[in-house]
């Protein structure tokens, strides 16, 4: 505008040539402008495409990159199409589907693709059966984007173990990379959503499965619901009291299923804590591939934590001539910790299938009890310790105690709510009872009212000189020809 | 495969969370540096032998620890068993080094009434910018809580790695020959073997050596 301006202030004795050209121009440039904007608009649209494609570009990278492990169970097609179909149900959140179907399908594989979802939907499922919710935070209702605004007490624990949870694995290696940073988040959100827990050295790696499955959020419901649903929490505490009684009732049930094995490591002094706590703590991912990690996983996710037992029972079970074979401390758990994690496909496959045979939810029972009462005969002996270190030793007794006081008052909430529950049902039931009586009820009537009146109605027609109560064409007929 | 040995000393890493306790350890035993080591989660342990003083072996039962405090109910019972301890702070964390103190007596509090013996290691000496603790620092407080040695070492550029360990495995053995270590039936911290060979001064009352 200024150009055209100039142009004809400066030149207005040029003659008639110019000044057309002059207005050719002008109409022109108007065209040019115009054209030019709506390349401009134009290009920063595809400008806004290309960089959505690379996004979704990089998405698609990413999730390659971070579904990047050997599947155990190779997922079939036809299995895969059952999984979509459950996966695409219509409310699917709100529907039961049959048990035996889930358990068949998740035996016969999980499609790595599908994964997160899969669980997201195992989840569900988990929680529709569920007849009473489970004890829950009280903040349990703060949305995860509220949650990471806030600061966290555990920042500098979770920090120091970014860089030391799956180091080897693309997606995390980066020092503060895209993964680190979900990391970071998504544990910063735990620990402020479950301060007693907080942050536990262990828990990154839990995370980091699931964010390799699923996005941030999704991610943070699921720990959630493994943390307080599949009841992960408890062996995370600061007393870590649950965890020694995990140890314990290992030991007791390879003694009980595996004899032989018990024996050996007894002779070399080996107990579980020196080679399972981070079996429990990570369920089994810090050491083992991801591919059986994804699988132990899928299993969790079915049947809660008392698969870790299975796991590791069917895994030292399965290696037991080979840790036979070993003699001193060292070399056995070496073996345990460095060589067991190695095991072919086809063993862990194997491994996998056992977990879904095994049911110990009645001994673990007996032994968590059992830990206790030999805890509680171990102070009454006779005690060759210094007055301050039985106190002290009383003091973590009184510590434990109150602990599984607290447990157990859990528990009485739980039933309590469970017995309110069957109240209410039993209340509704009653009503429905008494309801269904007074419909019968009301049914007899009317059916007697029924019977009455086609009682009458056929002394009516018998009245009229009519048989059948329903007469045919022939007696119709025959009747008229009568009359 | 089994190398017969004189003495068996349980040996035990202590600090705080990521102070490299791991990395020393992996160090000694693998002369190599891995600088992301995962944590133990709860414990691990390697064994070493050592060779000093003609016909003198000692067996060293290397406890590492993890750093987090809810794990230390966990590490507790290798604690007792050992007769060493390598307390470790880094010199770019002044608050680990703060916390040496109460470690030290929180392990003593523990073990009692059997000995436990420390060397104080200042961890990752090599790094030229940010320390925060100065050598004197750590000198004067080993000397304080009569400490065997205070010593600065870097895993990474494998300074005094070696000699951590040897000074304190040494400084065990010589308090030992002045019979200032009991050992016990039923404490595993210090064991005598099976196959002394030289005459030692102390009575030798364990498990092993009082079937004579």
């Amino acid at each position: 505008m200024a150009l055209g301006g100039g142009v004809g202030g400066g030149d207005s004795n040029m003659g008639a040539v110019p000044e057309e050209r002059r207005k050719r121009n002008g109409v022109e440039l108007r065209e040019l402008w115009r054209k030019a904007v709506l390349q401009q608009i134009l290009l920063l649209r595809m400008e806004r495409e290309n960089q959505k494609l690379q996004a979704s570009e990089s998405d698609l990278q990413c999730r390659r990159l971070k579904l990047d492990y050997e599947e155990i169970t190779p997922c079939l097609k036809d299995v895969t199409l059952v999984w979509e179909r459950m996966l695409n149900a219509t409310g699917r959140s709100k529907v039961m589907f049959e048990t035996e179907e889930i358990h068949t399908a998740v035996g016969q594989g999980v499609p790595r693709q599908h994964r997160g979802e899969i669980w997201k939907f195992l989840s569900e499922q988990y929680l529709l059966r569920q007849e009473v919710p489970s004890a829950k935070p009280p903040n349990i209702d703060t949305p995860y984007k509220e949650l990471l605004k806030q600061l966290t007490s555990q920042q500098h624990a979770i920090l120091i173990d970014l860089g030391r949870t799956f180091p080897t694995h693309p997606y995390f290696s980066a020092q503060l990379g895209a993964g680190q940073l979900s990391l970071y988040n998504l544990l910063k959100a735990y620990s402020l959503l479950d301060p007693e827990v907080g942050y536990c050295q262990g828990l990154s790696f839990v995370a980091g499965v699931l964010l390799l499955h699923l996005c941030e959020e999704d991610a943070f419901h699921m720990l959630r619901f493994l943390m307080y649903d599949m009841g992960l929490r408890k062996q995370y505490r600061p007393d870590m009291i649950i965890l020694q009684i995990q140890m314990y009732q290992l030991s007791r049930l390879l003694h009980d299923y595996h004899r032989e094995l018990y024996t050996h490591l007894e002779q070399y002094e080996i107990g579980p804590s020196l080679y399972a706590a981070p079996w429990f703590l990570t369920a089994f991912a810090s050491h083992f591939p991801l591919g059986f990690v994804a699988r132990v996983f899928d299993m969790l996710f079915l049947q809660g934590s008392e698969v870790i037992f299975k796991v590791a029972l069917s895994l030292l079970g399965s290696h037991k001539p080979l840790i036979l074979q070993h003699e001193n401390l060292e070399s056995i758990v070496e073996f345990i910790k460095t060589t067991l994690p190695n095991l072919g496909l086809v063993q862990m496959e194997k491994t996998i299938n056992q977990v879904s045979e095994m049911d110990i939810s009645k001994q673990l029972q007996a032994y968590e009890v059992e830990y206790h009462v030999f805890q509680d005969e171990l102070l009454d002996g006779p005690s060759t310790l210094s007055q301050s270190q039985r106190v002290a030793q009383l003091e973590k007794t009184n510590g434990s105690l109150r602990q599984q006081n607290l447990d157990l008052l859990e528990e009485v909430q739980v039933a309590h709510a469970k017995i309110r529950w069957l109240e209410t049902r039993v209340d509704g039931l009653v009503n429905r009872e008494v309801e269904l009586q007074s419909e019968v009820k009301t049914l007899q009537q009317e059916r007697t009212e029924l019977q009455q009146t086609v009682s009458s109605l056929r002394d009516l027609l018998s009245s009229l000189g009519v048989n059948s109560p329903c007469p045919d064409q022939e007696n119709l007929t025959n009747t008229s020809y009568n009359q | 495969m089994q190398v017969p040995w004189n003495f068996r000393f349980g040996i035990v890493i202590l600090g705080d969370s990521s102070v490299g306790k791991s990395s020393l350890l992996h160090r000694y035993t693998e002369g190599t540096f891995d600088e992301s080591r995962q944590s133990p989660l709860g414990i691990d342990f390697k064994v070493s032998n050592m060779y000093f003083d003609p016909d003198v072996v000692i067996k060293l039962l290397l406890w590492d620890t993890a750093g987090q405090e809810r794990f230390r109910s966990i590490c507790k019972s290798y604690m007792r068993n050992s007769v060493g301890c390598i307390l470790m702070f880094d010199v770019s964390q002044r608050q680990t080094f703060d916390r040496v103190r109460s470690w030290q007596q929180e392990v003593l509090d523990y073990v009692k009434p059997n000995p436990m013996f420390f060397v104080l290691v200042g961890h990752k000496c090599d790094l030229a910018v940010g320390r925060q603790v100065r050598k004197s620092e750590g000198d004067a407080l080993a000397k304080k809580l009569n400490m065997l040695a205070y010593l600065e070492v870097s895993t990474k550029e494998n300074i005094n790695v070696k000699e951590t360990f040897e000074t304190l495995t040494r400084g065990i053995y010589n308090l030992f020959q002045q019979g200032k270590i009991p050992t016990r039936g039923d404490w595993q911290g210090l064991t005598v073997g099976a196959t002394v060979q030289k005459e030692s001064p102390v009575t030798k009352k364990s498990a092993c050596c009082n079937c004579g």
